[in-house]
């Protein structure tokens, strides 16, 4: 049943009654030609694009939970491509692309919007570092421009100069999106699925087989299932699965975790970010402000949240928007990002024949579509696309790793 | 002014001689102090308070409390403010409110028009449309986000003051209802410290709107009774108007206190961390779902019984109670003797309570069993319902009402006990959630365990306050439990959801985001089965009330759609705050300069006096770039000061240099394992410089570190990293190495640090009349002495950041600003020039002395930046070292450092520039870029891949703009011998 | 905010403290007798343990030790650890 305004109308005369399931709910067979452990934006993508564009359509995702229950569910909805080390900025700019005509390939409005990011500088350090960014990513083909105190002002009225940290300019990056994050899940859940691809919710992987050709198949909580090609797209807990198949990884799960308001009428169009602060905030389309900063100082698998993180946040945002004072802080919550030992993202082989890991590295939103066609291209082709080369493993025996500090800062 | 028609003539805890005047969408309206907002709308009769979210449909009052679902608005006047919650907020006088999400008015709403159109916005209908043309939702959400959101953010800032403060206990008894009391009394008599908070003006709870009686007296005046003892006890704190909103870690709490007790005190927020807590927060009384039931006019049994109780005003003059339990029967009772008739009683179980059935009858009150309402008539405000059999929808009777009170039955208020990491569990007698195993030290009492008649809260209360202050040291035995009457069992049937009597009927669930039972219905359909999603594709418990009354009735409707239990569906993740909270209190004192420290050098404020240019450098120092003379551009003063150092003599404040006392018998072997080098031969009075690694081989610190005695090193850092150093070291010490014989103390901020450098530094020193011999042969490059300068005691080392002959003066912190200007003095025969940060930089990068966190970038290693003659061949085991003897090589070249002479001598490359080959690849990049003027061109250092076999090749800067071409050089631009500094 | 308790001080906020690292990331002892995939494991892999781990905490913002900490990195629950602190 396609997705159209027209359907729309034809079913609301008809009370919506006979909306057929977005995906079917199916129950695992005992063998198939590719699993996918991690039904989260990543890995429902790279078995949508194994099935549309590697023909593999017996395939099956493994979810333990529910569909986006992981961090597609709690990231804070930005899509941008603010990194300066050259494997990065490639990446993260054909990743920007790869979200654009989401919408449409899956017929499923992913609310993907154009809103733009403005940088606030607060030091003339950070407007150094700021042209860092700025002729790196342009060689990469990225938008990014450095604003005047005025053109700030202009783009963010609300925004003024606190005394501690006195504003001196400012990054527009025009192309930064932002989407519905959920969506994104169900979307290519409901792609895949139309494709054959059998989605299995509440099916938790708990050991993976393999012999000296490779991979067998694995033990979940509703049987086992053979399969000769496995991909993994979990986060949170990368490293427990990888260490099924005698795989580590080098990750640390760190929580990083996200507030909002409550909702108020559109009074912002881009994402902000405090560049002296390690502050971002937005506002989503139901009207809440959004909002994040760093993550938490320690790692921990515990999602709930400390005071002291939206505490900071909200002081941070305080301090340039004071009419803020005033609005309400309505909710927060935590994702549990892997990070990897240099932040950046690993879409490798293994050691072990047919297993494929798909890492984020320092939180995966941004990446979805474009790492789960890479995925999918490496499980399909067993070598890796030019563009994610830089991501294998072998990058931490080589000792050239992408030690990206934009990952961290430039949010 | 209109006269306030719905008011009672007497009664209730509001003070009627003091009237108080608002306006509410502009219209003049009076109240008594006492009231809320939403009691003062009431007793005037104002029924439409806002619009809702999704469909505009007008909403009224549905609550007396936090629970509250439709009653937002919007401050203006100077308590500016969006989405208040009208419910709590207390009436003062000027009060100036009107209806949120409504134009042009809140009675004549052109949003309306969603509602009419209601059968094309289902659930989730912005996922199956918009997609046409293809990348056109932003058009669409232009549209979209201005009709969604509800207050409007303020246009001025409130500049309120707000604080944090932190509190500490043994018991902290969370609401001061008939348990929170008892609790609060039995724990604060056995003599622990004891913290009572509750989010009401005055204590006392759901007795605050009952007439219940306790010890045959009415409960009010046990409330005061205890609420009188409890003020009385030394280590009892209680608070009132305070939310606990958020349940951490560990028993850490925080909590909103509304009005403090100091006046220019906007709010409070406390962060409790208590020994025992206790939870008496109550219940929350549900809504029912059936047709139209989100009618203004339609409310909760106990909030009109609240109204009418403790505020005396009337929600309504004919009232209907549609209900499933035995606790309504009460509310009737107390509204009828209140002056509200009380058309009906529908229960929809076929076997309520005979003596409560018989009491109400005795009241005149018609009571229609297994019954239930399937439609309400009027659309601003109730004016009649239909009611038929529970079985047979076919008899339909209509009764004429302006009133219709529901209760499906009570939800505890677990939200507290869910935040602590608790799972709530499923009691299918309470049809409803109550706490589950208690994972930190916290216990539920009374309504908020399910318990709902007062008698046991009472005792839950007394026996909790007990057990906790036993717990933390404290055993008393209570007094014994006060009496009343006892209750029967509330009962509940449930009921999760009436059968709507026509397709296009709605019924609500979340009010406050306007989802329907046909919403979850098509959600379920639709495959999105786990409460989660449901919750996310509905947004059903997303709104500002994140779902108090609405959450259990979607988690039945569920459960009973997919023919399983609720249990079984379970409770999506209840998270902080329980209850809004403004920025401000959230941000507490944290604002101007406190946002984040400033660290100060004793010089800072001569150069805020003298022109310094301040800028962040790390380690929350502010530090001047430069120091411009009126008239002077940032390069004309970095260049006059680099050519003073140059030529003549440069002052310079290094204070904020890190530095680390290191002290103990196994210092030198301390220093060996940590530096690259060895220092085993460093005689005392001498300095050397090293280079300090991560264990992965990367670049962690340079500095130069002094032997001052016999086991007595000093460590300098870079500014910025002085903390990572610190931490590395003491790491190594503590886990690593703790048989080592070596302490460190940071003494950063104990020190200052003024370089006198340049070839005139000599004449300057003697002029401040040092007290030791400088002559090259007497006081050699790399020398340390304690001697005095200008009659202060101090410590001088020949060592230099500059390349110049320099003199580095420690100096005790308060001795710091005396003699930078004794010094300043000296130096003026000799035209001193104060140098900053940026002139220092550019005068190391003409000597290319590598910067770990530039040349580095966080990426290199000691081989990349040209300083591997710093390690020895050898050498025993350092930190780094088996990383460095790896083949690092494996994966192609290394990005090695080099210097960059542009084509264009007057192009300076800005830090960070790409260099790019033939084919646009990028192959390093400028880590740094200046105009020299004592060689007065451009000047550039850069890693570039392989570099140090590419020197005079030609490579290719990209900018944005346009693309420079610059000569591969040796890195060093002046004075390669280093005579200089040797001097 | 989690309460930690340093043998020290007593039961002090997290803010006190930073995070040192789980206890069995240590350093080895002779580096140099590891083969190169030995010596990246130990660099590249922490143990990311879920479940109880032993930790160092660094109490800076109070006696200055390095303490030991069992913490539960599932819910963030604590208990002393067996040993007290690495050194005196």
């Amino acid at each position: 049943m396609k997705y159209s305004a027209f359907n729309l109308a034809w079913h609301g005369l008809r009370n919506h009654d006979a909306w057929p399931p977005a995906w079917r709910h199916a129950s695992p067979k005992p063998s198939y030609d590719a699993i996918i452990i991690g039904g989260g934006g990543h890995g429902l993508g790279a078995a949508f694009y194994l099935a549309s564009q590697h023909g593999i359509n017996n395939i099956a995702v493994l979810e333990k939970g529910w569909l986006g229950g992981g961090n597609t569910a709690r990231n804070t909805m930005t899509i941008r491509d603010n990194f300066i080390y050259p494997d990065n900025a490639r990446f993260h700019r054909a990743a920007v692309e790869s979200w654009h005509t989401l919408s449409n390939d899956l017929n499923f409005n992913i609310m993907l919007s154009k809103r733009g990011m403005t940088t606030i500088l607060m030091s003339d350090r950070d407007l150094s570092d700021a042209k860092r960014m700025v002729n790196t990513t342009s060689l990469f083909g990225a938008e990014h421009r450095i604003i005047n105190l005025k053109e700030l002002k202009k783009r963010i009225p609300l925004a003024e100069s606190p005394e501690r940290l006195p504003i001196v300019g400012g990054i527009h990056h025009p192309d930064v999106l932002i989407a519905r994050h959920d969506a994104v899940a169900w979307g290519y859940a409901r792609a895949a699925s139309k494709l054959g691809v059998d989605i299995i919710e509440n099916c938790e992987v708990t050991d993976i087989f393999y012999d000296a050709r490779g991979v067998t198949g694995v033990q979940t909580s509703q049987g086992k299932i053979t399969t000769r090609k496995l991909g993994m797209a979990v986060a949170g807990h990368g490293k427990q699965v990888a260490a099924m198949a005698d795989i580590h990884l080098p990750i640390e799960s760190v929580p990083l975790q996200a507030m909002v308001s409550t909702p108020i009428k559109p009074i912002l169009d881009n994402v902000v970010v405090l560049r002296g602060l390690n502050t971002y905030f937005m506002q989503s389309d139901k009207g809440e402000l959004v909002m994040g900063s760093i993550a938490d100082p320690y790692p921990s698998y515990s999602q709930r949240g400390t005071p002291q993180i939206p505490e900071a946040t909200i002081a941070a945002i305080l301090q340039v928007f004071p009419t803020f004072e005033r609005m309400q802080f309505m909710r927060q919550w935590a994702g549990v990002l892997d990070i990897t030992y240099d932040n950046s993202p690993i879409i490798s082989k293994t050691a072990v024949d047919g297993f494929y890991v798909d890492v984020a590295g320092s939180g995966g939103w941004k990446t979805t579509p474009l790492a789960a066609m890479m995925h999918a291209d490496l499980i399909a082709n067993n070598r890796p696309d030019p563009l994610i080369e830089a991501y294998s493993l072998e990058r931490f025996s080589s000792g050239h790793l992408i030690l990206e500090r934009a990952s961290y800062g430039n949010r | 002014m209109n006269k306030q028609a719905f008011r009672t003539n007497s009664g209730g805890r509001i003070d009627r001689d003091q009237p108080l005047t608002f306006t509410f969408n502009g219209k003049r309206l009076r109240g008594y102090a006492g009231d809320t907002l939403s009691s003062a709308l009431i007793a005037n009769g104002i029924s439409i308070i806002g619009r809702s979210f999704k469909y505009h449909r007008p909403r009224g009052i549905m609550s007396a409390g936090t629970e509250e679902t439709n009653a937002f608005v919007q401050l203006f006047g100077n308590k500016e403010e969006p989405n208040v919650l009208a419910t709590t907020l207390p009436l003062y006088e000027g009060l100036e409110a009107r209806s949120v999400n409504a134009w042009p008015s809140v009675n004549f709403d052109l949003g309306g028009m969603t509602n009419f159109l209601h059968r094309f916005f289902p659930a989730g209908f912005y996922y199956k449309t918009f997609m046409w043309p293809h990348d056109r939702w932003d058009w669409y959400s232009w549209f979209i986000r201005k009709v969604a959101g509800w207050g409007a953010a303020p246009r001025k800032p409130a500049r309120n003051r707000y604080e944090h403060r932190f509190h500490h206990c043994d018991v902290m008894i969370i609401g001061a209802g008939p348990a929170g009391l008892s609790a609060a009394l039995a724990a604060g008599q056995s003599g622990a410290r004891v913290l009572l908070v509750d989010n009401q003006s005055e204590a006392g709870g759901y007795l605050l709107g009952s007439s219940a009686k306790i010890n045959s007296y009415p409960a009010l005046s046990w409330v005061s009774e205890v609420v009188a003892k409890i003020d009385a006890l030394p280590d009892v704190v209680r608070l009132k108007e305070t939310s606990a909103i958020g349940y951490y870690d560990q028993n850490f709490i925080t909590a909103l206190q509304r009005r403090p007790d100091k006046i220019w005190l906007k709010e409070r927020l406390w962060k409790i961390r208590a020994h025992q807590v206790i939870l008496a927060t109550g219940a929350i009384e549900r809504p029912i779902t059936f047709a139209n039931n989100d009618r203004p006019g339609v409310m909760l049994t106990s909030a009109a019984s609240h109204y009418c109780l403790r505020y005396g005003a009337r929600p309504g003059r004919d009232a209907v109670v549609f209900t499933n339990n035995n606790g309504s029967y009460q509310h009737a009772i107390d509204l009828k003797d209140n002056g509200i008739n009380i058309a009906a009683i529908i229960d929809t179980r076929p076997d309520p309570d005979a003596t409560l059935v018989k009491e109400v009858t005795s009241k005149g009150i018609e009571v229609l069993i297994a019954s239930q309402i399937s439609k309400v008539i009027g659309t601003r405000r109730v004016s009649a319902v239909e009611v038929c059999a529970l079985n047979d929808t076919s008899g339909q009777r209509r009764i004429i009402c302006d009133l219709l009170l529901v209760s499906g039955g009570w939800n505890p208020t677990i939200h507290l006990h869910s935040q602590s990491g608790a799972k709530p569990v499923y009691d299918p007698d309470l049809a409803t959630f109550i706490p589950g195993k208690s994972v930190q030290n916290e216990v539920s009492v009374g309504a908020c365990r399910g318990q709902f008649a007062l008698s046991v809260c009472l005792s839950d209360g007394l026996a909790a306050g007990h057990k906790a202050a036993k717990i933390c040291g404290f055993d008393v035995e209570p007094q014994s439990a006060s009496t009343c009457t006892i209750e029967p069992d509330i009962n509940p049937m449930p009921i999760w959801e009436v059968p709507l009597p026509k397709k296009s009927s709605r019924a609500f669930l979340d009010f406050n985001n306007d989802v329907t039972s046909k919403d979850i219905r098509l959600a379920e359909r639709e495959g999105y089965r786990s409460i989660e999603l449901i919750k996310r594709y509905t947004t059903a418990g997303m709104g500002i009330d994140q779902g108090k009354t609405g959450n259990v009735n979607i988690i039945g409707l569920m459960a009973q759609i997919t023919s399983t239990t609720p249990g079984a569906i379970g409770t999506t993740t209840y998270r902080p705050a329980y209850s809004p909270v403004s920025f401000g209190a959230m941000a507490g004192a944290d604002n101007s300069n406190l946002i984040i420290p400033w660290r100060r050098t004793p010089i800072t404020d001569w150069f805020i006096k003298n022109g310094g240019h301040l800028d962040e450098t790390g380690a929350l120092f502010r530090r001047p770039l430069f120091i411009a003379k009126s008239g002077e551009t940032a390069d004309d003063a970095i260049n006059r000061e680099a050519l003073a150092v140059r030529n003549g003599v440069g002052i310079y404040d290094g204070s904020p240099l890190g530095k680390i006392s290191i002290k103990g018998t196994d210092a030198v072997t301390f220093l060996d394992r940590v530096y690259t080098n060895s220092w085993g031969e460093l005689p005392i009075g001498r300095c050397k410089f090293g280079y300090m690694l991560h264990e992965d081989g990367r670049l962690l610190d340079d500095g130069v570190t002094a032997r001052l005695a016999e086991d007595h090193y000093l460590m300098s850092t870079g500014s910025g990293v002085a903390s990572v150093v610190q931490k590395h070291l003491e790491r190594l010490l503590h886990c690593d190495w703790p048989d080592l014989d070596v302490y460190l103390t940071p003494v950063t901020d104990q020190w200052a640090v003024i370089c006198v450098c340049g070839p005139l530094a000599r004449n300057v020193m003697r002029a401040a009349e040092i007290s030791i011999d400088i002559s090259p042969d007497a006081f050699k490059f790399l020398d340390t002495k304690y001697c005095r300068v200008a009659s202060i005691d101090v410590r001088v080392s020949r060592i230099t950041y500059t390349g110049e002959m320099s003199f580095e003066i420690v100096v005790a912190s308060r001795h710091g600003l005396e003699l930078w200007e004794a010094l300043i003095a000296a130096g003026k025969g000799f035209d001193i020039t104060p140098v900053g940060s940026d002139t220092s930089m550019l005068l190391r990068t003409e000597k290319a002395f590598i910067a770990a966190g530039l040349e580095g970038d966080g990426y290199a290693n000691i081989y990349d930046v040209g300083m591997g003659w710093l390690v020895p061949n050898g050498k025993g085991d350092f930190v780094g070292k088996r990383s460095t003897t790896r083949d690092l090589n494996k994966g192609g070249p290394r990005p090695e450092v080099v210097g960059l002479l542009t084509d264009d001598s007057s192009f300076v490359p800005p830090k960070g520039t790409p260099l790019i080959d033939a084919d646009r690849n990028m192959i390093g990049m400028v880590t740094i870029g200046f105009h020299s003027p004592n060689i007065d061109r451009s000047i550039a250092l850069a890693q570039l891949s392989g570099g140090r076999s590419r020197l005079g090749e030609t490579v290719t800067l990209f900018t944005k703009e346009k693309q420079y071409f610059a000569k591969v050089c040796e890195p060093v631009f002046i004075d390669p011998a280093g005579l200089r500094m040797r001097d | 905010m989690i309460l930690i308790h340093c043998p020290h001080c007593g039961d002090r906020n997290e803010d006190e403290f930073e995070y040192g690292g789980d206890i069995e990331h240590r350093r080895p002892n002779d580096p140099d007798m590891m083969n190169d995939n030995e010596w990246c494991e130990y660099i590249y892999c922490v143990p990311n343990t879920k479940g109880w781990a032993k930790e160092y905490w660094w109490h800076i913002r109070g006696c200055n030790r390095w303490i030991l900490v069992e913490r539960n990195s599932i819910n963030n629950e604590l208990r002393k650890p067996d040993e007290g602190s690495s050194r005196e």
